[in-house]
């Protein structure tokens, strides 16, 4: 025993000094010393003067344009003698992690990552404050930085009862993707409403062998609703009577567009009742089926050939339009700053955010794979897909559904909340186990319990 | 001198003090936090003063029926407990005696089946969950033998899960029980030889017996366990499809933090302590029952 | 009439064999989990699955290096291994107590201590964090250390009274009329003849720490987070990273298989031991 453990220990030092041996070898790149314009190295000197020598801490998500940030604050942090330190979370659970943190005394941020969902939630309760005084704090917000140049729709997704609360990091909307291959082969035109995009589904899925017809999300937790809400504004329906301030659910659109949904998974992979994001991109990428109803951001993989088997095969457009209309979400992720970060260090947590999304960084942000949310980087874009996201964020703007859908719904504190209760019943509906009549009057109920405050 | 003859009186609850009161210290405070929570009306994400005191509506909400959930999950995770430790267990005992049968290299076996323990449970997860798409590993090996499910169904989500879970729970058996096994006295196995029984008597009247106690604690150990798992069930299927997979701990989660509704999801996890001390008693009275036998 | 096996050889030999397939099923997933980390994404997904390819270094460099793994795999070890002897250095006593002696409320006690461990993560969650912050002893290492105490005492205590009981007293009252004190009679007699046990439980209550995630996930920031909650580095909003997630999974198996690999020798300790003692 005792010759074991002294193996047992000299291994450990042994392997403690080959680590430390490692780490000191590999040290992060060191920023190269770049050239900035006047007006660039202006600011940066005056962040420096004014808040060099603090420490920003960020709570991010794992995302992308996490990544890209990483990689443009070295440079940030060599001008002004701030240092900033990222901790990187998972998507669902960051917002358990974030909640928990918002029941205890200290924030330990100074800036964290938030989302269109939750932004009612949480400026409801005060946990981001709006950031209004700093957009329009001429000093440290620079002309090089360009509010305007955000995308109209994307800036709904950052504002609450009119105040501004984030700057953008992400931006997502509805989007149709397509195998122009296959479409070419057996005469198909992408669909334009609900119909036809049931009918070429169930083509496709029916006619055509070892294809299925569209490849959408529908597992539990919030993905069944997340795919759900836009065809249920589509339809008329809404989850939320704005002047009464109750539920919905059980309006007869409602109920029609949750039906035509469940009917619409029939016609797509097998297993896609449990299919995340993640399975029904990986299913369309991998040539499985021959549409893609998905978040637009899918679109960067489905044309990346090391990771996609329809690179150069795929279209895109809009999504349908429904009865009612056309309606399309928009989802984002921004930065946002802690109602407990006050004075000085939240000024300064504002210039780092101003350097990571400013127009000026913005080339820089989309080469390390940022996720394009302005304006300029979408007209800027070679790719075939961002003029269509593009023309459906204009849509998105003047469409008085897609409106509705995003301020009534998404307003809404309780939403993220209420959303794991439908997403509840809607699995039920996808499994048979409730018709769509009594998934829509058990939500009513449970939601309307929850908006009177559970 | 009287602080000797304290010690040497009392040296028994002396050597099981510091666990006693680590164990009772570190489970009094978030215990007796639960049960106050579970009186009010707590939003997560909120301060605790914003809470509102509602008494005993929770429960009412819990037994009356309120969570329409409830009954389904507790019947899943009945069923997705007792699957997999009884699985476990009869696969770790026969791989366990194999294992005693060999003479070389029995410890290289052992370290190789730790493996599955050893895998952290997200990445655990993760793979089975790829594993068992429609063309996943899983369906590959079945295609041998002429099928192709779906693992992803209402019918199969949960077979899914027991056998992810049996995978990462028998090297836990398998270990426990070989140690158990190696421990065992040689006598009766010689006298049982110079008898001439056959292997399966030996097995059932010599080793069974001889091993109940590593058995059952083993087995409660892990029963205890596989009611707290979460991790490896959640990212698998999130409690999905429809709610065939919604286990209590799973459910509990998402009660307490996606619905935030803290004050609910405090009195479910009594629920679920009070349903796993119920099944735990049983098992309990067994093992005592084997001790007092001798 | 029965057959029986003449030949020791053939028995032993299909035993191994049995064995062998058994344990190839078993790590199958692990194989291909680890041979993944070498795939890139396409390879990964296609079906039939692939078994030969060209591997690539390309995820475990982004795993290693462009996540600071060496950082998060200082904090597992530093939290496992002071848990693990902690929590030994408190039960073992506890677990010999309740193994050799009779006392009132014995097994009351025992039960307790079984009760206690039952309390699922997420309902001391908020109790933990609301005292970590008190304490400031939030996002440390000492604060995990502390907290897996609460399960890990129990199970070490109740794994450990098996392997006691299983040897017999006598050996021990040799060691007293020889003149040890009980404690000396425990570590001198007993452990050496607990070791397959003990070195179970040293095993287990590592890997128990090791692949902790809830707990650490909620008590830590940044300074004493785990590698457990790395994982989630590589399920980004937009995709799930497989090549790095099954990098990462094969990486964190490493050290605990190496420490499985030293512990065995205790089981061949305990095999000669029981030659001698017969």
């Amino acid at each position: 025993m005792r010759k074991s453990i002294a193996i047992a220990i000299s291994v450990i030092i042994v392997i403690a000094i080959i680590a430390g041996a490692i780490a000191y070898i590999y040290t992060p790149t060191k920023p190269t010393g770049k050239v900035y314009p006047e007006e660039v190295k202006e600011w940066l000197n005056m962040v420096k003067k004014k808040y060099g020598g603090r420490t920003i801490n960020i709570a991010a998500v794992s995302h992308p344009s996490t990544s890209a940030f990483t990689k443009l604050i070295p440079e940030f942090e060599e001008a002004t003698d701030i240092r900033v330190n990222t901790v990187v979370y998972e998507e669902t659970k960051y917002f358990d992690k974030i909640l928990l943190i918002a029941s205890g005394e200290v924030v330990p941020y100074d800036i964290m990552f938030g989302c269109t969902e939750i932004r009612g939630s949480f400026a409801e309760e005060g946990i981001f404050s709006p950031i209004d005084d700093l957009l329009e704090n001429t000093e440290l917000t620079p002309s090089w930085y360009d509010w305007d140049d955000f995308v109209d729709a994307y800036k709904m997704g950052v504002t609450y009862k009119n105040h501004i609360y984030g700057t953008l990091v992400h931006g997502e909307t509805n989007l149709l993707a397509y195998r122009k291959d296959l479409f070419e082969e057996y005469g198909k035109e992408p669909p334009t409403t609900y119909d036809e995009l049931l009918e070429t589904a169930k083509f496709f899925k029916e006619e055509v062998p070892g294809v299925a017809g569209i490849s959408i999300r529908a597992k539990k937790d919030w993905e069944a609703q997340w795919a759900w809400i836009p065809f249920c504004y589509g339809y008329g329906g809404e989850f939320l009577d704005v002047e009464t301030m109750t539920p919905n659910f059980s309006s007869p659109e409602s109920i029609a567009s949750l039906k035509y949904f469940v009917n619409l998974l029939k016609y797509g992979p097998v297993g896609i009742e449990s299919f995340s994001f993640e399975e029904a991109w990986t299913n369309f990428r991998m040539g499985k089926s021959a549409m893609l109803l998905e978040a637009s951001c899918a679109a960067v993989d489905i044309e990346n050939p090391e990771k996609s088997v329809v690179a150069g095969k795929v279209g895109y457009a809009p999504m349908p339009s429904g009865p009612a209309g056309s309606v399309a979400g928009v989802w984002n992720w921004f930065l946002a700053i802690p109602s407990s970060v006050t004075g000085k260090q939240r000024e300064a947590a504002w210039c780092v955010m101003v350097w990571l999304t400013s127009k000026y960084t913005q080339d820089d942000y989309l080469k390390y794979g940022g996720i394009i949310t302005r304006r300029s980087g979408f007209e800027k874009s070679k790719t075939p897909y961002d003029a269509v996201i593009l023309k459906s964020l204009d849509e998105v703007a003047n469409s008085s559904l897609s409106h509705k859908m995003m301020e009534e719904w998404y307003g809404l504190p309780i939403n993220l909340a209420a959303g794991s209760v439908i997403s509840l019943y809607v699995a039920e509906v996808e499994t048979g186990a409730l018709t769509a009549e009594e998934a829509c009057a058990r939500m009513d109920e449970e939601v309307g319990e929850m908006l009177g405050g559970g | 001198m009287a602080l000797s003859e304290f010690v040497r009186k009392n040296y028994p609850i002396l050597l099981i003090l510091p666990a006693l009161l680590t164990v009772l210290v570190l489970v009094i405070y978030p215990l007796v936090t639960s049960l106050r929570i579970s009186t009010y009306n707590w939003i997560f994400g909120t301060r605790w003063e914003t809470a509102r005191y509602v008494g005993l509506n929770n429960y009412r909400w819990l037994f009356g029926g309120g969570d329409y959930f409830l009954g389904t999950s507790i019947w899943v995770t009945l069923v997705y407990v007792s699957c997999t430790v009884l699985l476990s267990l009869i696969l770790g005992m026969g791989i366990a005696l194999l294992l005693n049968r060999i003479t070389r290299y029995s410890s290289i076996f052992m370290s190789a089946f730790i493996i599955p323990l050893v895998t952290m449970p997200a990445v655990a997860g993760l793979a089975w969950r790829l594993y068992f798409t429609y063309d996943g590993f899983v369906n590959y090996l079945l295609s041998f033998i002429g099928l192709k499910i779906n693992w992803y169904s209402v019918n199969y989500a949960l077979l899914a899960m027991v056998i992810a879970t049996i995978w990462v729970s028998t090297p836990f058996f398998v270990l426990v029980l070989y140690a158990g096994l190696t421990s065992l006295p040689r006598e009766p196995y010689e006298a049982a030889k110079i008898d001439g029984a056959s292997r399966w008597l030996i097995f059932k009247d010599i080793t069974l017996p001889l091993m109940k106690p590593v058995i059952l604690t083993a087995t409660i150990i892990q029963t205890i366990d596989m009611f707290r798992m979460f991790d490896v069930p959640y990212i698998m299927f999130g409690g999905g499809p429809g709610s065939s997979t919604e286990i209590l701990s799973i459910h509990i989660s998402r009660v307490a933090f996606s619905m935030r509704y803290l004050g609910r999801g405090s009195c479910l996890s009594l629920l679920l302590i009070a349903i796993v001390l119920a099944v735990t008693v049983l098992l309990i009275r067994s093992l005592v029952r084997t001790r007092r036998g001798g | 009439m029965i057959i029986k096996l003449t030949s020791r050889k053939t028995a032993e030999a299909v035993t191994y064999a049995v064995l062998i397939f058994i344990l190839f099923l078993f790590l199958l997933p692990y194989i291909f989990m680890a041979l993944s980390a070498f795939k890139t994404r396409l390879e990964v997904f296609a079906y039939p699955p692939v078994w030969i390819f060209k591997p690539t270094l390309e995820n475990l460099k982004t795993v290693i290096f462009g996540h600071n793994l060496i950082f998060y795999l200082k904090n597992t070890l530093i939290i496992c291994l002071a848990n693990t002897a902690l929590t030994l250095l408190i039960s073992v006593p506890a677990a010999y107590s309740f193994a050799r002696f009779r006392f009132k409320f014995k097994e009351t006690a025992f039960i307790l201590f079984l009760i206690l461990q039952l309390v699922p993560s997420i309902s001391v969650i908020i109790g933990f964090y609301q005292i970590a912050q008190i304490l400031h002893i939030y996002d440390t290492c000492i604060v995990l250390i502390i907290t897996y105490l609460l399960w890990n005492v129990p199970f070490a205590t109740w794994m450990l009274r098996g392997f006691f009981e299983g040897i017999p007293p006598e050996v021990e009252e040799q060691a007293l009329i020889d003149g040890y004190s009980r404690l000396g009679a425990l570590a001198r007699v007993t452990l050496p003849l607990a070791a397959p046990g003990l070195g179970a439980v040293v095993m287990l209550l590592f890997i128990l720490s090791w692949n902790e995630f809830t707990l650490p996930y909620f008590l830590t920031s940044y300074n004493a987070r785990p590698l457990s909650t790395t994982v989630m580095f590589y399920t980004t909003h937009t995709e799930v990273m497989w090549g790095e997630i099954f990098a990462l999974g094969f990486i964190a198996t490493i050290p605990v298989i190496f420490l499985a690999l030293l512990v065995r020798k205790s089981y061949v300790k305990a095999l000669t031991f029981g030659a001698v003692k017969g």
